[in-house]
């Protein structure tokens, strides 16, 4: 009796185990969701960083987006499809003319279209300080990303306005 | 004297106060944490509001409960105060509705238009306003909300026509606000 209740436990830890790991197995809108928070750190730029943190920095966005990307957000300095290393250095150049950035993950929802194409609707609190501006907003936007190698990209990056004035 | 001869309503307050830990006690406690989680995330939740945008009808960092169910079983209304959805489930629009689909909403030296008539609601002027906004007529499956602070200037407001999809409910109001008539509304 002693044996089966041993035994009866341990199944039960094993069966949790499985369904704790099962649950938190970083599926694809995890792994969307952790691209997004990751794009908007690297965007994100302090008061005192210096040129070799900013470097790092735009070699890390490469890395989360598609060979071809097109950006289309309303007041952007850039826009249309361009290849990942034109919007790096468009990215670059802008970050250069800000004092501060920070992009503040507020919200997202993963929309898986098929196994390697999906839609994340996404809000942030973009807080841009400059000699000439200052912007402080909550923008809603919508990313594409496509799935290379296992990998999610972004592939777009569009504005997505809730309310249409 | 055994003890539970003790008068019933002793009995019975000490047992609501110091119930006995057995798997009944366990389970009343699960099953109403698990009642709560899901009346709280899809039935009426809480929220905080963040900005100044529904002055003076809610104030900033007001703390109010909304209701999902507003509109399962019947649609908008205008003048009513809906929370928008924008992505995800943490950050909502909180605004009211000045026109609903196929109607044509205008602002004219501070004054809302509706189908071309001077709005003559109550909630239709609570701060002075002097916008402009051209005639636009609204969308099939949307309505057009306005947030009830029109004293800051038309382009730093946030306002517009918005899909029904996206309305997702109504704030629980206890107390008596401009514009909204019921003491309690829903």
């Amino acid at each position: 009796m002693k044996i089966y209740h041993k035994v009866f436990a341990l199944l039960l830890v094993a069966a949790l185990t499985a369904a704790v790991a099962y649950w938190l197995r970083p599926n694809d809108t995890r792994r969307i969701k952790k691209r997004f928070h990751q794009a908007c750190s690297v965007v994100s730029k302090s008061s005192a960083e210096n040129p070799a943190v900013s470097a790092f920095k735009m070699f890390d966005f490469g890395s989360l987006c598609a060979d071809s990307v097109t950006f289309d957000i309303n007041g952007a300095p850039f826009q249309g499809s361009m290849s990942n290393e034109v919007l790096i250095s468009e990215l670059a150049r802008y970050r250069a003319m800000c004092e501060q950035i920070t992009i503040t993950p507020m919200d997202i929802a993963v929309t898986i279209d098929t196994p390697n194409h999906a839609t994340a609707e996404c809000v942030v609190k973009a807080k841009l300080t400059s000699t000439n501006f200052d912007f402080d907003e909550v923008r809603h936007f919508l990313l594409r990303l496509q799935k290379f190698d296992n990998s999610w990209k972004i592939t777009a990056i569009a504005d997505d306005q809730v309310l249409v004035k | 004297m055994m003890k539970n001869d003790q008068h019933p309503i002793k009995a019975m307050l000490k047992r609501f106060l110091w119930p006995a830990l057995n798997r009944f006690y366990l389970l009343r406690v699960a099953v109403l944490a698990a009642l709560a989680f899901l009346f709280f995330r899809y039935i009426c939740r809480p929220a905080w509001t963040n900005g100044e945008s529904m002055l003076p009808t809610y104030q900033q960092r007001e703390f109010l409960f909304y209701w999902q169910p507003a509109y399962w079983f019947s649609t908008p209304k205008r003048g009513d105060v809906v929370v928008i959805r924008m992505a995800g489930n943490s950050i909502f629009l909180l605004k009211r509705i000045v026109a609903l689909a196929g109607e044509t909403v205008e602002f004219r030296e501070g004054t809302l238009l509706i189908n071309g008539e001077p709005s003559q609601d109550e909630w239709a002027a609570l701060t002075p306003c002097d916008w402009n906004l051209e005639p636009r007529t609204v969308a099939e499956n949307s309505v057009y909300v306005v947030g009830d602070n029109r004293s800051m200037p038309i382009g730093q407001h946030e306002f517009g026509q918005v899909e029904l999809r996206r309305i997702s409910g109504k704030p629980i109001s206890f107390k008596k606000r401009p514009g909204i008539s019921a003491v309690m509304s829903p």
